[in-house]
């Protein structure tokens, strides 16, 4: 059992180190991205899943990283003395101070009020980032270039990479050591009974405004790699779609693993790198995902990876069998089905296909999609989508994968209701 | 002085707008504790269907079945979504409603396409109710206003004055107690959540008629309503409506004041004249935006529980 | 322990994931590669829809004729999905896929995060370069500060469009001397506002007062409105576009203020349909006018329609011009197996191509397209009615384009290989 997983990690380490002798341009610049996600995504968690945190404004610190390091760079190419591959700790240090700033201003409050004040801070950064022209750039926004220091040079996207691993196999090792470290304990155990600690002795508000700092400084480093790579800062950075997708990631891949952040800021990279060119919908698959596994894996993917090799290790279940060749064919299925519906209701709904049915007299053309026609007056295009759709998903019910929402249990659970507890 | 009643009145209308929209919100996040990322979206929804609903049915036809199908829609959300994963906290119910937000809004350009639709104010509603000066004063402006004070109205005498209010209080208090009373507390928080989606829907139809209708309208809204709620006070219609005011009186004032962030400065010395000329020609007015956010972190600082909220936070 | 094999697990995903990276990756072969940067999903979704439709409506029929003797052009749209870090993305994906000449068309940050792109490919790669067209992005560092020699911007900047509606509505007697100037807070409305300031002399107005509201946040406008009343002015400049622009003019309209307002984007998809009565009597400086280009026009128009769906407005004429200069440019060079970017970039600086509006051509100091523009006002006499309603844009005057050029701007420092 224990040497597979060896294997694995010498096989994944081994990828990692031979990536960009095998993958093309596209491929690193994909790997590259995908590691300052999940770095971000872990800087993220340290807040929500490690202290209970929810921060709904981290693209703030995320965006003061990238410009900070901006400026370090354009120091660096007129002579400075910092070495570029220390870049990050630019924006590291520039996300630490500023999230000390924010940090003390959020923990004046906690829960939904916590959430409302990080909001109105990252809003109020984005307003700044919009008008203060001189500093961020305006429109255009700033732009630098890497400097080689040394022997290194920093000029392919091979070294960019090969920097990027190192900081993040650097940030995971902190990171992980913090969690087990006595600070993290304290944090964890404000998440779990402020009070208790408080009367341990310790300053709770101090603790959360440190945490704060560091998931800060953690966003500052992902956004300072990601000056690096792209070598550009815009005030875009700012705006609520990347406080949106760290939280997307976080919850997918499972805000209580240390790991869950980082699988789930790889699949939905990934996702939308690859999806975007597929499809005009595929925020729209990301959206049906994201409540799909809210509601039915709470923990998220890697809740349900955890879970999965506990009951490996109790001996409750094989590593592989038959139920999950099925559970995947369901899966598919129920995928199929609902690309199926949605991408042929988007283009009978769109203007290109309105032109078409308009100048071919009144035909409804049919609808091109995964290399088959489909009618859009045939029932069985909307039997097979919906169809599609609604047998794989009770077969993943009935399998077990998914939990039963208690709509669909027989005697249904008295579920607490009421404001309950606010974190 | 005409100058000031018209902006005073702008910003009373303007307010009365952001009371109809984030009054739902009121119920279902002051009261129910569902942080409802979704409520613009419901917003969003309600031009929609009304826009769909408005050739068949004509422009009231179209408001009433925006309303009732946002209801609808809020009550399965409750019934379906919210309900399952109730028992895992607020932050699981808040999780669900921020992906709905972003289902709901490309769900909407799914059917409808990217740009802005045709979904206006039919000409014969496109009249002058009074005039002030050389400003007259559109009807539907009035309306909206109307009606915004009909819904605090009917909100406040529901929850004060009648049994269905007394449980519903006394629901959100200590719902145990209420269960085992005998009322199905189940029930009481799906209605309240079908109401409060209901009460977006209808500022949508209106909302969106008067103003645009687009897939990016939840989005542009974005978080003012829970400025309004937040700074209200959770669980405060009375609150909701000052706070509402309050936010459209000061962001229509500020248009009107043509300084500087640098001149400010200046002013007080702590910059220096160039510094302020060059760097920070920021004119206030153009910080319309970003006040009701600050006026939000000051309340949650200074006066957590909002301005009419209970002791709750 | 438990941790490490979690890590194990994970790792698999991602190889599975990578794995899929890899074939995705691998490039394809012959045709011209052009590479189309637009966002289509996100919240700018509908700029990507505006000029999705124009790219095959070119490329069509130059392949149909031939292509780039016998190679077809091959575009491909890059789906940005709006934000600067999926520009950076999808500039390296193209640049794997073999593509070097690249059709950015999406607003300033995008753009501006295609030139850096651009601009440091060429840096390290100067055998290989790349090109960048730019299509919609109108602040003037694109041919001021930031003008390069491997970027071409085709469409106008606040400048080129203040310009060339004040001279209209001057020479018409519409103007006024009463100027307000009512500007998104962002580099374009900051441009215009500058615009407004410079011209005041030589179209004889004065500016009697400024105001600048945050983009796509306001909802009420009638503050704006009520200020800008109390400076009485004649006609209103404004760079606003989308939501804000309609929420000016139903604001204006409803409140009963009578004046003129002047903008660039007034002709957006769903604009006229959303704004209803209050756009009536609204000027905008026009790319495309069929109307103002009589039968060619008309015909042009018809073509596009028939196609599309819709008339070619707003930036659709953009990326119209953008692919008939491309495809013109690349016609004119010798024969050979691959594109010399060079080669390309002098037969674009040289190229002439009549369009219904006159001629098109591209400037060599600073690559600004010299284009000509109609001023056109909002009204139920247009000959083509848009979005479904009763109006349409009816041409005031059709300017050459040297009638609506501007002086180079003297921070444009290009440097030539």
């Amino acid at each position: 059992m224990k040497s597979i997983f060896y294997i694995l990690i010498a096989a994944l380490a081994g990828f990692l180190i031979v990536l960009p002798y095998v993958g093309d341009l596209a491929s690193q610049n994909l790997a590259i991205k995908v590691m300052i996600a999940a770095i971000f995504a872990l800087g993220f968690n340290l807040l929500w899943g490690q202290a209970g945190l929810p921060s709904f404004g981290h693209a703030a610190y995320y965006g003061i990283g990238t410009f900070a390091t901006i400026y370090a760079m354009e120091a660096i190419d007129k002579g400075g003395f910092l070495p570029t591959p220390l870049l990050p700790l630019v924006g590291a240090a520039a996300g630490f101070a500023f999230g000390l700033i924010a940090g003390w201003f959020a923990t004046i409050r906690t829960g939904v009020y916590f959430a409302m004040i990080t909001v109105a801070l990252a809003e109020l950064v984005s307003a700044i980032a919009v008008k203060w022209e001189s500093v961020f750039g305006g429109e255009s926004g700033l732009r630098s270039i890497r400097s080689d220091w040394g022997p290194f040079a920093f000029q392919t996207t091979t070294s960019v990479y090969y920097l990027t691993l190192v900081w993040a196999i650097l940030v995971m090792l902190f990171l992980y050591w913090l969690q087990g470290s006595p600070f993290g304990l304290i944090v964890r155990g404000i998440r779990e009974r402020e009070l208790r600690v408080k009367f341990l002795g310790y300053d709770a508000r101090k603790v959360k405004t440190l945490v704060f700092a560091v998931s800060a400084a953690v966003s500052g480093l992902a956004g300072a790699l990601l000056a690096i790579s792209d070598e550009s800062a815009n005030m875009v950075l700012f705006q609520g779609a990347g406080s949106a997708f760290v939280v997307l990631n976080t919850v997918i891949g499972g805000a209580n693993v240390f790991f869950g952040p980082v699988i789930g800021a790889a699949l939905t990279t990934c996702f939308g790198y690859f999806g975007a060119n597929l499809s005009h919908f595929w925020m729209f698959y990301l959206g049906v995902a994201f409540v799909a596994t809210v509601l039915f894996a709470p923990e998220g993917i890697g809740g349900a990876i955890v879970e999965r090799v506990r009951q490996v290790r109790a001996g409750e279940r094989a590593p592989l069998d038959l139920s999950d060749v099925v559970n995947l064919a369901a899966l598919i299925l129920a995928i199929v089905g609902l690309i199926i519906l949605v991408e042929v209701t988007g283009t009978i709904c769109s203007e290109s296909y309105r032109a078409a049915v308009a100048s071919g007299q009144g035909v409804w053309p049919a609808v091109r999609l995964m290399g088959l026609s489909f009618n859009p007056f045939s029932p069985l295009t909307w039997i097979a989508g919906v169809g599609g759709l609604l047998l794989g998903t009770w077969v993943l019910l009935k399998q077990g994968l998914a939990k039963w929402p208690s709509f669909l249990r027989r005697a249904e659970l008295a579920h607490p209701v009421g404001t309950g507890e606010t974190k | 002085m005409e100058t000031v009643v018209v902006a005073l009145l702008n910003g009373v209308i303007y307010g009365l707008l952001l009371f109809m929209i984030s009054s739902g919100l009121t119920l279902i996040f002051g009261m129910m504790g569902i942080l409802n990322f979704a409520h613009a979206s419901f917003y969003m929804l309600g031009a929609y269907l009304a826009f769909t609903a408005v050739t068949i049915f004509g422009f009231w036809g179209g408001i009433l079945i925006g309303t009732l199908g946002v209801a609808l829609i809020g009550f399965v959300c409750e019934r379906y979504l919210l309900r399952h994963v109730r028992s895992f906290g607020h932050v699981q119910e808040l999780l669900l409603t921020f992906g709905l937000f972003f289902a709901f809004e490309e769900l909407v350009k799914l059917f409808y396409g990217p740009y802005a639709v045709a979904y206006s104010v039919p000409e014969s509603l496109r009249f002058a109710a009074f005039t002030i000066g050389d400003a007259s004063y559109p009807f539907f402006r009035v309306l909206i206003g109307a009606t915004a004070i009909v819904m605090f109205a009917a909100i406040f005498c529901l929850l004060r004055f009648t049994r269905i209010g007394l449980v519903v209080r006394a629901a959100v208090l200590n719902p145990d107690m209420v269960r085992a009373l005998g009322y199905n507390v189940s029930a009481i928080f799906s209605a309240m959540f079908a109401v409060g989606a209901g009460l977006a829907g209808l500022a949508g139809a209106m909302g969106g008629a008067y103003y645009t209708t687009s897939p990016n309208m939840a989005t542009e809204l974005g978080v003012i309503v829970f400025v309004v709620v937040v700074v209200g006070g959770l669980g405060s219609v009375g609150g909701a409506l000052i706070a509402s005011l309050l936010i459209g009186i000061l962001v229509n004032a500020v248009v009107y004041l043509d300084i500087t962030f640098g001149q400010i400065l200046a002013t007080i010395g702590l910059v220096s004249q160039k510094t302020a000329s060059d760097l920070l020609a920021v004119p206030l007015s153009s910080t319309a935006g970003v006040l009701p956010f600050l006026l939000m972190l000051l309340v949650l600082m200074f006066r957590p529980q909002g301005i009419a909220g209970d002791d709750r936070a | 322990m438990k941790s490490i094999r979690l890590f194990a697990l994970a790792a698999v995903s991602g190889l599975a994931m990578s794995a899929l990276a890899l074939g995705a990756g691998t490039a394809k072969a012959d045709p011209v590669k052009v590479a189309y940067l637009t966002p289509k999903t996100g919240p700018l979704a509908f700029i990507g829809a505006m000029y999705e439709p124009t790219v095959d409506f070119v490329a069509k029929p130059f392949n149909a004729a031939g292509g780039w003797n016998g190679n077809p052009l091959q575009v491909t749209i890059y789906d940005d999905a709006g934000t600067t870090q999926g520009a950076a993305d999808r500039f390296k994906q193209a640049i794997a896929d073999g593509a070097r000449i690249f059709i950015g068309a999406g607003t300033s940050p995008l753009a501006s995060q295609n030139l850096a792109d651009i601009q440091r490919w060429n840096q390290r790669n100067p055998d290989d370069p790349a090109v960048l067209l730019i299509v919609g992005a109108e602040g003037l560092n694109f041919t001021g500060k930031d003008c390069n020699y491997y970027s071409f911007r085709f469409t106008t900047t606040p400048y080129i469009r203040q310009n060339a509606l004040a001279k209209v509505m001057k020479d018409k007697g519409m103007l006024g001397e009463r100027i307000y100037s009512l500007q998104p807070d962002y580099t374009m409305g900051r441009e215009m506002e500058a615009a407004s300031d410079e011209n005041a002399k030589t179209y004889g107005y004065e500016v009697v007062g400024k105001a600048r509201h945050d983009v796509f946040k306001i909802r009420d406008f009638s503050p704006f409105i009520e200020k800008a009343r109390g400076a009485k002015p004649d006609t209103v400049f404004t760079a606003s576009s989308g939501s804000d622009l309609l929420l000016i003019l139903q604001a204006a309209a409803a409140s009963g203020l009578k004046t003129k307002f002047a903008g660039m984007f007034l002709d957006e998809p769903g604009n006229l349909a959303s704004a209803g009565a209050a756009a009536l009597g609204g000027y905008s400086a026009q790319i495309f006018n069929a109307e103002a280009g009589g039968e060619a026009g008309d015909a042009y128009r018809a073509a596009f329609n028939t196609a599309t769906g819709r008339d070619p407005v707003a930036f659709m004429s953009n990326g119209l011009i953008t692919m008939t200069m491309l495809t013109s440019a690349v016609k004119s060079l010798p024969a050979g197996s691959k594109i010399n970017i060079k080669q390309l970039i002098t037969a674009l600086e040289n190229n002439k191509v009549e369009w219904p509006m006159g001629t098109l051509s591209m400037r060599a100091q600073d690559h600004q397209l010299q284009l000509p523009l109609v001023v056109s006002i909002v009204s139920k006499d247009a000959k083509h009615k848009l979005d479904g309603t009763d109006m349409g844009f009816q041409p005031v005057k059709l300017l050459s384009a040297e009638e609506t050029s501007v002086p180079v701007s003297a921070e444009c420092k290009m440097v030539r290989p």
